[in-house]
C-alpha cells in the first residue's frame, strides 16, 4: 500500500455501497441539449445550486406523477 | 571478509531501511531481500534449497489461515454483513456527537477484531464520511481516531490480525486462550480511549435524525444469511480447535471453499480482491528470518539481550513490549514481530521466564505502537488517505502531538496487565 495516501481501488467500491444505503441517490445520464455551450454543461455535473434545483423539481415529478397515480387507484 | 552472520544482519538492515523509505512496494522490498538471503545462503553454503523450503512449509498453517481468513472476511463483506452492523449500530444514534462517536469506536474495534486493519478502516470511514455529510457535521478528528482504535481491536482475536497470527503459531497459543488474555485488555484500552476521547470533544447535539434501513446495504438476504451462518460455523470450529486439533489454517481454508460454493459470488472476483501482497510479504520474511537464524546472527542478538538481562530478568518483558512497540511506530510490525520470535523463545529459555508472557509482550507492542505515527500502521495511512481527499493534510509532527498520548497510554495499561499476568 502506497504511503502517500492514495486510498485502496476497493474503499470506492465499499464507499459507494455505504453512501448509497445512508443517502439514497440515482444516477442519470442527460445527454446534452442541442444549442448549448458545452463547457458551461458539463460544469452543471458539479454545480451545488443545479444539484438542489434538479432535487427540488424530483420532489415536483414525484407528487405530480405518482400522487396522481396512486389518487386515481 | 563479512562472516555470515554480518552478512545476513546488513541484508536485514537494507531490507528494513527500505520499507521505511517506501522504496518500492512491500511485498517486493521483502522478496527481493529473500533472494538476497537465498543468494548468500547458497554461496556460503549455509543452506540449500531444501532448508528454504521446509523453513516456508513450516509455517504453512498461517499461510493457509491468512488466505482463509482473507476469502472468508472478503465474501462476508460483499454478502454486506459488516455494513449491515455499522448501520444498524448508527440509526439510534440519537442526541449528540459525543454518543455518536462512542458509538463509530466500539463498532471500529468490533469490525477490527473480525476483519485485517484495511479493510475495517476503509468500511468504518467510508460510513463516516457518508453520516458527515447526511448530518452536516465535521467529523474529521473522528477519521483519526477510528484508525487509531483499529489497532486495539487487532489485538483481540488470534485472527484479528497477522502479528497475532505468526506470535500464536510460533508460541502454540489457542484461539479460546488469546481471546482470554487478548479481548480483556481490548476492552479496557477501548473503554479508557472513548472517555479519552469524550473528554475531548465538545458536546454538539445531532440536527438530525438518521432514517435508513440497514438492509438497503444487502443485496441478496440468502447470500447474506449463508455467510452468516458459514462464518458462524468457522468461528465455533475455531474455539473448539483447542479440543480437536485439526489446525485453524484447514479450518479457514475448508469455510472459504464453502463460502466459495455457496455465497453465489465470482471466485474469480474474490482471487482478484485478495491481498495476495501480503502473503507474499510474509513468506518471504519467514525465509529472511530464517537466514538469520541458520547465520547465527539471531543468536548472537540473543545472547547479548540475555546477558544484559541477567541484572533484572524481568526487564525482558518491558524491553520486549517497548522496543517492538516503538519499531512497530516506524517499521511493518510483521518483520519486527517475526525476527523477535526466535530471540524471545531463546532469552525466554536462557532466563527461565514465563514464555507465554514474553509472547504477549510482542503482540501488544506490536499492535499499540504503530499508533505512534501517521505512518505506523495501514488504517492510519487509509485515515490520512481519507482526510486528504476532504482537503485536509496532518503532518507528522501535528500526529504526534495530537494521538501519541494514545499509544503511551495503551502501553502502559499493557505493561500493568502483563504485570498482572506474572503474579496470577
Amino acid at each position: 500500500m502506497s504511503k502517500k495516501g492514495e486510498l485502496p481501488k476497493k474503499f470506492e467500491e465499499i464507499h459507494n455501497r455505504i453512501e448509497k444505503a445512508v443517502t439514497p441517490y440515482i444516477t442519470v445520464k442527460i445527454a446534452m441539449p442541442e444549442g448549448i455551450d458545452k463547457e458551461e454543461f458539463l460544469k452543471l455535473e458539479g454545480n451545488d445550486k443545479f444539484l438542489h434545483a434538479l432535487s427540488i423539481f424530483v420532489k415536483r415529478w414525484l407528487k405530480r406523477n405518482v400522487g396522481a397515480k396512486k389518487r386515481q387507484t | 571478509m563479512f562472516s555470515a552472520p554480518i552478512i545476513f544482519s546488513l541484508i536485514f538492515v537494507l531490507i528494513l531501511a527500505l520499507l521505511v523509505k517506501g522504496a518500492h512496494h512491500r511485498s517486493v522490498i521483502a522478496m527481493f531481500g529473500a533472494l538476497l538471503t537465498i543468494a548468500c545462503g547458497l554461496g556460503l553454503g549455509i543452506f540449500n534449497m531444501d532448508d528454504v523450503a521446509v523453513s516456508i512449509s513450516s509455517d504453512i498453517d498461517t499461510i493457509l489461515l491468512i488466505i482463509g481468513s482473507m476469502i472468508l472476511c472478503e465474501s462476508l463483506g460483499r454478502a454486506g454483513l459488516f455494513q449491515y452492523i455499522g448501520l444498524n449500530m448508527v440509526i439510534n444514534i440519537g442526541r449528540s456527537i459525543r454518543w455518536l462517536a462512542a458509538v463509530m469506536l466500539m463498532l471500529t474495534v468490533i469490525l477490527a477484531a473480525f476483519l485485517e486493519n484495511i479493510t475495517a478502516m476503509i468500511i468504518i470511514g467510508a460510513l463516516t464520511l457518508s453520516l458527515e455529510r447526511r448530518l452536516e457535521i465535521d467529523l474529521s478528528e473522528m477519521i483519526c481516531y477510528e484508525a487509531i482504535f483499529t489497532n486495539i481491536g487487532g489485538q483481540m482475536l488470534l485472527i484479528s490480525s497477522i502479528p497475532n497470527l505468526v506470535v500464536a503459531d510460533g508460541f502454540d497459543i489457542g484461539f479460546s486462550r488469546f481471546a482470554i488474555i487478548g479481548a480483556p485488555l481490548s476492552l479496557i484500552l477501548m473503554a479508557v480511549s472513548i472517555y479519552m476521547v469524550a473528554e475531548r470533544s465538545k458536546y454538539i447535539p445531532l440536527k438530525k435524525n438518521l432514517d435508513i434501513d440497514p438492509w438497503s446495504a444487502v443485496e441478496d438476504r440468502d447470500v447474506f444469511y449463508r455467510s452468516v451462518v458459514i462464518f458462524a460455523i468457522v468461528m465455533i470450529l475455531f474455539v473448539l480447535n483447542d479440543i480437536i486439533h485439526i489446525g485453524m489454517g484447514l479450518i479457514a481454508i475448508s469455510g472459504a471453499v464453502a463460502m466459495l460454493i455457496l455465497s453465489g459470488e465470482d471466485p474469480e472476483s474474490i482471487f482478484r480482491s485478495i491481498d495476495w501482497g501480503t502473503i507474499f510479504f510474509l513468506i518471504s520474511f519467514f525465509v529472511i528470518v530464517g537466514g538469520l537464524e541458520r547465520s547465527g546472527s539471531l543468536m548472537i542478538f540473543a545472547e547479548s539481550l540475555s546477558r544484559l538481562f541477567q541484572i533484572e530478568p524481568a526487564l525482558a518483558y518491558v524491553f520486549n513490549l517497548l522496543i517492538c512497540g516503538l519499531a512497530s511506530a516506524f517499521v511493518d510490525n510483521v518483520p519486527i514481530t517475526i525476527t523477535l520470535i526466535p530471540v524471545t523463545k531463546y532469552i525466554a529459555a536462557d532466563l527461565g521466564l514465563d514464555t507465554e508472557i514474553l509472547a504477549w509482550s510482542l503482540i501488544f507492542g506490536a499492535n499499540l505502537g504503530g499508533n505512534f505515527t501517521p505512518i505506523g500502521s495501514p488504517s492510519n495511512i487509509i485515515a490520512i488517505g481519507m482526510l486528504k481527499r476532504k482537503g485536509k493534510n496532518i503532518n507528522f509532527l501535528e500526529w504526534f502531538r495530537k494521538y501519541a498520548i494514545f499509544p503511551c497510554i495503551h502501553l502502559f495499561l499493557a505493561g500493568l496487565y502483563m504485570g498482572l499476568l506474572v503474579v496470577t
